[in-house]
């Protein structure tokens, strides 16, 4: 049953399978865990990939650390339908934890970059190439406010539990952010 | 909460930003490796639960924290703490090539190669890095199979190989071009052995000529055999200068003073030429190794010594002696050791590589064997230096007066090693170095830097479309293209962030000439591109010097 524990839609509500699942990998059950990363690892890297500012390999390894950490602590999750928001919530912790300690670490190394690859209409390349940067402008609290919200989709009470503030006061912070990326894109 | 048009656009870009980083996975693997991390044969959770279980954790754990504590102050009592890892970064010479690599052997790569359309014997003699690690400065000259004569250059490459400056040699011998940067990075000064013109040149860090320093005329005789070594202060204020005119012995060493104001003598007590000097890392004090100048390979050069002395010239002090020359390499970074290369009791006939305790309280120990003198200290000591293997110390020159001349007829390939003074076999981190080239090691960046692989690519995207508009916009008939774009760490940002410079060269064309016309539009001018912390186009800017540099067309 464990295999196909989250295919299992027609004979369980969502939020039972994600009990069972939960429960059994709790206790241990390798196969649980396997059924949690196969459904929620690519959520967690690409929340990752936006509050590491489109660094990808960054990214990957703040999901490494975070899986071992949901591991330990699985068991404490209380509810087991918040499973993915508190995925989520630990890997962009992860997240924000490297990009701390990657800010000490020494790295130079720089490749010749190749503009041919470019694979798409310059115009395109250019809007995404200014958001990306306007992105990356952003302090990592800003980063992970908006891909907890426009990439993982929480909403304001998720977003508020996540950060720590009140539902109002990440509701004004994200007005105030998405207002100054406006500005800076030039996006009337 | 709902999207505006803005936030419907912001989230498409976030999420085609995420996507962009996801890569495939193996679920059971990455469950497997994550289970591993716990769920073992020891897995203590549900006896710590108990209270008897947190009590016996708890006298167990202030146990193995008084047997940890005890062991840290033995292991401090009775041994060094081991030396971290170094971060600099080698660039040596091979077959006339210029590469880089890590210190500990890894990320061997070609950086420049020598230019195919010069002539076959004309390579890279040597490289020196810039102290901000920024840039390189490098010897072209014949490669080890010349002839006196023959033309030298000194080139100035950003740290990815760009050209930045070149600087003519006049009229050097079949040795060098000695050359070094000042402690601060703003100069370089060259020394061209039996040059016939200003034997001490300074340029700036483009390479350009700033002023030629002039090496007293009683001391600097015009004979063939003249050749010089020099050091820079640590201020950058002075340059002490050693060398021989090789016809009479002189004891004299000079300090020249960068201004152009003048310079001083200074003697060592011994009455072999003042050969090699070197500044100590405070300013006070220089080491002199001297010899009774016949080569730095020739038998009957002795007898060697080494000085060590204030910088008037008073309290000098011997501290070492021997059958050669003594190529005096350079002081630890605290200031305690001196290395140097020379004939060493020991040494079994071969150049040996020898520490000596600057203050002479020790006597100087034999650490391995070397083939030239240039030696390397890293950031946490360690001794980087080069061996050429089975090369004797005094045989196989036909003319003893050139060192070079018998290394090259020996034509054996030299090995860049690392050796900690403290105990442990040396390793290897290059090996088939060109023997006769300088090598060097960068200092650890004092900077963070973490720039994405990506970071001028898209700078050019930006650049280029900008540049572009901003033509179209003025003339309306041109078309300007970003061609190229290759990036440098910039460790000069005065925030402390993640810097690159990115040089973009701009070919414009009119309309009449389009793409596939068969003729290719001329680049009009390199442009610098400053990216910070991978945000490109936030900070465009003109390098006043570095614009419109002449670019071989790719």
């Amino acid at each position: 049953m464990a295999e196909h524990l989250f295919g299992m839609r027609d004979t369980l509500a969502a939020d039972d399978i994600a009990s069972v699942v939960v429960a059994r990998a709790a206790s241990g059950d390798v196969r649980a865990l396997e059924q949690i990363v196969s459904r929620y690892h690519d959520d967690m890297t690409r929340v990752c990939v936006v509050v590491c500012g489109g660094d990808a390999d960054l990214a990957q390894d703040a999901v490494q650390s975070a899986w071992p950490i949901v591991w330990r602590k699985l068991d404490t999750l209380r509810e087991a339908a918040r499973l993915r928001p508190w995925l989520l919530t630990v890997a962009a912790n992860e997240a924000r934890q490297l990009l701390r300690q990657r800010r000490r670490r020494v790295v130079v190394e720089l490749d010749v970059a190749d503009l041919g690859s470019s694979r798409h209409d310059p115009a395109d390349s250019i809007r995404s190439v200014d958001l990306r940067a306007a992105v990356r402008r952003l302090d990592p609290e800003e980063r992970t406010l908006l891909a907890l919200r426009y990439v993982a989709g929480f909403d304001s009470f998720e977003l508020g539990s996540a950060m720590g503030m009140s539902p109002s006061g990440v509701r004004s912070r994200l007005e105030r952010l998405t207002a100054r990326l406006r500005r800076e894109l030039d996006d009337d | 909460m709902t999207e505006s048009g803005f936030e419907a656009r912001l989230a498409r870009g976030l999420r085609e930003m995420a996507d962009d980083g996801t890569r495939p996975f193996d679920a059971r693997a990455v469950a497997e490796a994550v289970a591993a991390t716990r769920r073992g044969p020891f897995d203590l959770g549900p006896w710590l639960a108990t209270r008897g279980g947190r009590r016996w954790f708890a006298f167990a754990a202030a146990a193995l924290l008084l047997a940890g504590l005890l062991g840290l102050a033995l292991a401090l009592a009775g041994s060094r703490s081991p030396r971290p890892a170094d971060t600099g970064r080698l660039a040596f010479v091979r077959n006339g090539d210029i590469w880089i690599a890590n210190l500990d052997g890894t990320g061997a790569r070609i950086l420049v190669a020598r230019d195919p359309k010069e002539a076959e014997s004309l390579g890279y003699m040597g490289v020196q890095w810039s102290p901000d690690g920024s840039r390189l400065a490098a010897a072209i000259g014949p490669n080890g199979s010349g002839q006196a004569g023959e033309p030298r250059r000194i080139a100035i490459l950003t740290v990815a190989g760009t050209p930045i400056g070149t600087f003519n040699v006049e009229a050097a011998g079949d040795v060098g071009p000695e050359f070094a940067w000042s402690a601060d990075g703003n100069h370089l000064a060259v020394l061209a052995p039996e040059a016939t013109g200003g034997p001490l040149w300074l340029l700036d860090r483009e390479g350009r000529l700033e002023r030629t320093l002039e090496i007293p005329r009683s001391y600097r005789a015009d004979m063939p055999m003249t050749d010089f070594w020099f050091s820079w202060s640590p201020d950058s204020r002075s340059i002490a200068v050693g060398g021989c005119p090789c016809s009479s012995e002189d004891n004299r060493a000079w300090i020249i003073a960068v201004d152009g104001s003048g310079a001083r003598e200074i003697r060592t007590p011994g009455k072999g030429n003042a050969l090699f000097v070197a500044w100590s890392p405070d300013g006070t004090r220089l080491a002199i190794g001297s010899g009774k100048w016949l080569g730095p390979v020739a038998p009957d050069a002795g007898p060697g010594e080494l000085w060590v002395m204030n910088v008037d010239g008073g309290s000098a002090r011997r501290l070492a002696t021997s059958v050669g020359p003594l190529f005096v390499s350079g002081w630890s970074p605290d200031g305690t050791w001196i290395a140097y290369g020379g004939p060493a009791e020991g040494s079994d006939g071969m150049l040996g590589l020898v520490l000596v305790r600057a203050d002479g309280s020790r006597e100087p120990v034999l650490v391995g064997a070397v083939g030239q003198g240039t030696v390397r200290w890293t950031e946490h000591e360690r001794l980087v230096y080069l061996v050429e293997p089975n090369r004797p110390c005094c045989a196989g020159s036909e003319n003893p007066g050139s060192a070079y001349a018998a290394l090259k007829d020996l034509q054996a390939l030299g090995s860049v090693m690392v050796l900690d003074p403290a105990g442990g076999p040396p390793t290897l981190v290059a090996d088939r170095v060109d023997p006769y080239a300088v090598f060097d090691l960068s200092k650890p960046p004092t900077k963070a830097y973490q720039l994405t692989p990506d970071a001028c690519a898209s700078a050019a995207v930006v650049y280029s479309g900008r540049v572009a508009g901003s033509f179209l916009t003025t003339i309306g008939a041109i078309r300007a293209m970003a061609l190229f774009a290759q990036g440098d760490p910039w460790p000069g940002d005065p925030a402390d962030r993640a810097a690159a410079l990115c040089y973009i060269d701009v070919q414009v064309a009119t309309v009449s000439a389009p793409p596939g016309s068969g003729t290719s539009p001329p680049i009009l001018a390199r442009d610098i591109l400053v990216v910070i912390d991978g945000q490109p186009g936030i900070n465009l800017m003109k390098a006043g010097p570095r614009d419109n540099v002449p670019v071989v067309a790719p």
